[in-house]
């Protein structure tokens, strides 16, 4: 994964050449999230809802070990089984015995970030068993052996066309099939493997400590449908997912829903309460596999714990100038947008997650409607100043921007340099200097506007001067 | 070292020289009135692509469900819909029915959903390409909060909320409907007071509903009684809260002119349990109060109820 990540800048500057449509696709899906949030946030007193979300996970995560004990034993009174897993293998474990246990053959899944992460998929299909993603854009993502490239519409990279000549291939449905005959086809072909799969597979918004309650919030019906007909239900749970109070859901399961689409709430909600016991039908077993995968380290980080505030809703990447502009794709990490580059780091190291976190112009636009708060830019920065002392950046950089702050902090020097790069506009465009060149490689090239700042201010200054004597 | 004790060592260690922070108080949300709740239901759902009907006697919903039928061959109907909503259907399972029937657990007006218990089925509610949801008066909740507070652990393994037809965006970004789960949607508003002769529909106890929240409030009543504070009667008379007795049967209160009184607390939950059963008629006035108080309780005068209007009062009930 961290070579995908190198590749960052040459994999959008190439997406961006060869895949207009993409860019086209993903603009639009993130404006429309993105208006129809604002219009959501408006309706609700969502300035203090945001505090109180960032409260209730900032408490949560302070008291992180005393809640996972009584979510377990919540879980267990529940009859649920509660595993834990550290990562990838012991969750690939964790499955293979449950697999093993069950005479599972066919699993259908609920899309979950969390799995993605965990690579269960492959593991599962390397074992030979059949595994269906039933989320319609995770569906078409698997068609299309793609991994998700938003964290709520992990298929918006794809045009309608693109998913008609999927679909045709796939399904037998007509070249030009309007979207509601294609999503019939894959009902019918999904509502069959729902009805035969032995095991279902989901992940959970949240946790709720006081009851041991998994809530999972959708609009399609298919997580319901995972968690309800095959008779044995895995959740993986990320440690962070957890909510202390059954009341707090009152607030997280409507905030969640506007920060992610507008909605009021999901059109599903599932508040599972364990396995089915008297219920007539629902699984027989319920497995809830608690996993860390990189957060405890997260959780240990006094600079960028905050990040396990997160609730997924994507609005961070609906409303960021890069993600609109490339998808999430070229980030080559399970997580994309300005999300992907503060986790990342955490995942695979400083050196590893390079250099995604600069996939940012530090407009503060993430931080300004993230549901809970996370001050994304500035972890973004943090990030970005462990490089330096780490480091990787290019050696000529600290030495420039600590020539340009001294040429900022003498008037006399920064006049003397405004008028240089006039006369040489070329400079800035120059493949030769080391960092312009770097900048230049993937972007226009700088060009100073035809006169200085400081010009036109003192041109202002005294015409207000005039104006008013 | 077992996994599970790595994991939550390590979250010891990060936290050691961390303070715990503060946990916040759930936001209590504004209370409306069931009209206004209804409006808001309606409005919220019908936004979502949802199909509201409001009935105002059970003749009209009988009426209704005769005509909606017809367009139906096989229905899969919840053990819990009573026998008069139930249609005139040859009956099926819920992966071969055309219409699914379920009887709301709860439903709320915020965001306009009807919560639905794993205990009647959950096939039928997800499978079935037309939904039919039956609400009755009293279980719509004006809040989310309010909802989830009724519901919490009941209605079996697994509550689901329903918040409109099935839907996706996937494709391209259009919407379509009936992806998965039902991509129609009716909710039949049963706006009428239940027949209370017809116990088999009443799906719960009003007061063994409260559970939860009558605890809350029994621990909101020790915090005051602790406190002393001055509270008034809607008549604005002012008095306090001395204490709690030690057996926790009894309010003693002092009076503005420094008389005692004495007031059982279980007059205080039967008020608070009548309130919560109402959902939202929060205009509720001292007589009205004392009325529902001393009928619940077998009660003849209601002298009490300003003082217990007063105390419900400063804690947000009325
Ligand atoms: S960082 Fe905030 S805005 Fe971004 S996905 Fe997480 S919760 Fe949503």
């Amino acid at each position: 994964m961290p070579e995908r990540i190198k590749d960052f800048p040459r994999a959008s500057a190439s997406l961006i050449e060869d895949h207009p449509e993409v860019r086209e696709a993903v603009y639009r899906a993130t404006l429309h999230f993105d208006q129809n949030r604002a219009k959501a946030y408006a309706e609700v007193p969502v300035e203090a809802w945001r505090d109180y979300a960032r409260d209730v996970k900032a408490h949560l995560l302070s008291r992180l070990a005393d809640y996972l004990e009584k979510a377990e034993a919540r879980l267990k009174e529940n009859g649920a089984e509660v595993l834990w897993a550290d990562g990838p293998e012991d969750a690939h474990r964790i499955l293979a015995e449950i697999v093993e246990r069950h005479g599972v053959r066919r699993v259908v899944k609920a899309k979950s970030m969390l799995t993605e992460e965990l690579g269960v998929n492959a593991f599962l299909e390397a074992r030979g068993l059949e595994v269906y993603e039933t989320d319609l854009g995770e569906f078409i993502i698997q068609l299309a052996k793609e991994p998700p490239s938003h964290i709520v519409g992990p298929a918006i990279h794809k045009s309608l066309d693109q998913v008609r000549r999927l679909f045709h291939e796939h399904l037998g449905t007509p070249t030009d099939a309007e979207p509601e005959a294609l999503a019939k086809a894959a009902r019918a072909f999904l509502r069959e493997r729902f009805l035969t799969a032995e095991l279902g597979i989901s992940g959970a918004n949240f946790l709720v400590a006081e009851t041991g309650t998994i809530a999972l919030v959708e609009n399609e019906g298919n997580i319901r449908l995972t968690t309800s007909v095959p008779r044995v239900h895995v959740a993986f749970v990320g440690i962070e997912k957890l909510l202390p109070r059954f009341d707090d859901l009152a607030v997280f399961l409507q905030l969640l829903a506007r920060a992610a689409t507008g909605q009021p709430i999901g059109t599903f909600v599932s508040l599972i309460q364990g396995p089915k016991k008297d219920d007539p039908d629902g699984p027989e077993a319920l497995y809830v596999v608690l996993v860390d995968n990189g957060r405890t380290a997260a959780l240990a980080d006094d600079e960028a714990w905050e990040v396990l505030r997160c609730i997924r809703c994507g609005a961070c990447l609906n409303v960021c100038p890069v993600y609109r502009q490339v998808g999430g794709h070229p980030y080559g990490f399970v997580y994309s947008g300005p999300i992907g580059e503060i986790l990342a780091p955490h995942f695979l190291g400083v050196e590893g997650a390079y250099p995604l976190y600069n996939a940012s112009t530090l407009c503060g636009a993430c931080g300004e409607v993230c549901p809970v708060r996370i001050p994304i830019p500035k972890l973004i920065l943090t990030w970005r100043h462990r490089a330096v002392d780490s480091g990787l950046t290019a050696p000529a950089e600290p030495q420039l921007i600590r020539a340009y702050t001294e040429t900022m902090r003498r008037p006399a020097a920064y006049r003397l340099a405004s008028k240089a790069l006039r006369l040489l506009p070329s400079a800035l465009a120059s493949e030769r200097l080391p960092v312009v060149r770097a900048w230049t490689r993937y972007r226009a090239g700088l060009t100073p506007s035809p006169r200085p700042f400081h010009e036109l201010w003192e041109e202002l200054e005294d015409e207000r001067k005039n104006a008013n004597p | 070292m077992s996994v599970r004790t790595r994991i939550l060592e390590r979250i010891r260690t990060a936290l050691a020289d961390r303070p715990a922070l503060q946990l916040p108080d759930v936001p209590e949300p504004a209370e409306v009135a069931w009209e206004e709740a209804y409006q808001n239901f309606a409005q919220r759902l019908e936004g979502s692509g949802a199909e509201v009907v409001r009935f105002g006697s059970p003749q009209e919903a009988r009426g209704w469900l005769s005509e909606f039928a017809k367009s139906f061959h096989r229905a899969w109907v919840s053990p819990r819909v009573p026998e008069r909503l139930r249609p005139d259907l040859p009956e099926a399972e819920p992966e071969v029915a055309e219409l699914g029937v379920s009887y709301a657990q709860a439903a709320v007006a915020e965001t306009g959903s009807v919560v639905l218990a794993s205990r009647e089925g959950r096939r039928g509610q997800l499978l079935v390409p037309t939904q039919l949801v039956w609400v009755e008066a009293e279980v719509l909740y004006p809040s989310l909060l309010a909802a989830l507070r009724a519901v919490k652990g009941e209605g079996g393994a697994a509550l689901g909320l329903h918040s409109g037809p099935s839907k996706s965006a996937d494709i391209g970004q259009i919407t379509v409907k009936g992806v998965h789960g039902p991509g129609r949607l009716v909710v039949g508003v049963l706006a009428f007071a239940r027949d209370t002769t017809d116990r088999s529909s009443a799906p719960r106890d009003p007061v063994q509903r409260h559970d939860g929240e009558l605890k809350a409030f029994r621990d909101k009543l020790k915090k005051l009684a602790l406190e002393g504070r001055t509270l008034e009667t809607r008549e604005g008379k002012a008095f306090s809260v001395r204490k709690l007795s030690e057996t926790g049967k009894t309010v003693y209160l002092e009076l503005g002119n420094g008389a005692k009184e004495s007031l059982p607390t279980a007059y205080l939950e039967a008020a608070v349990s009548w309130i919560l059963t109402l959902h939202g008629r929060h205009q509720v006035g001292p007589s009205e109060l004392g009325q529902a108080v001393a009928s619940q309780l077998g009660l003849k005068s209601s002298v009490k109820a300003s003082y217990l209007w007063g105390i419900l009062h400063a804690l947000g009930y009325v």
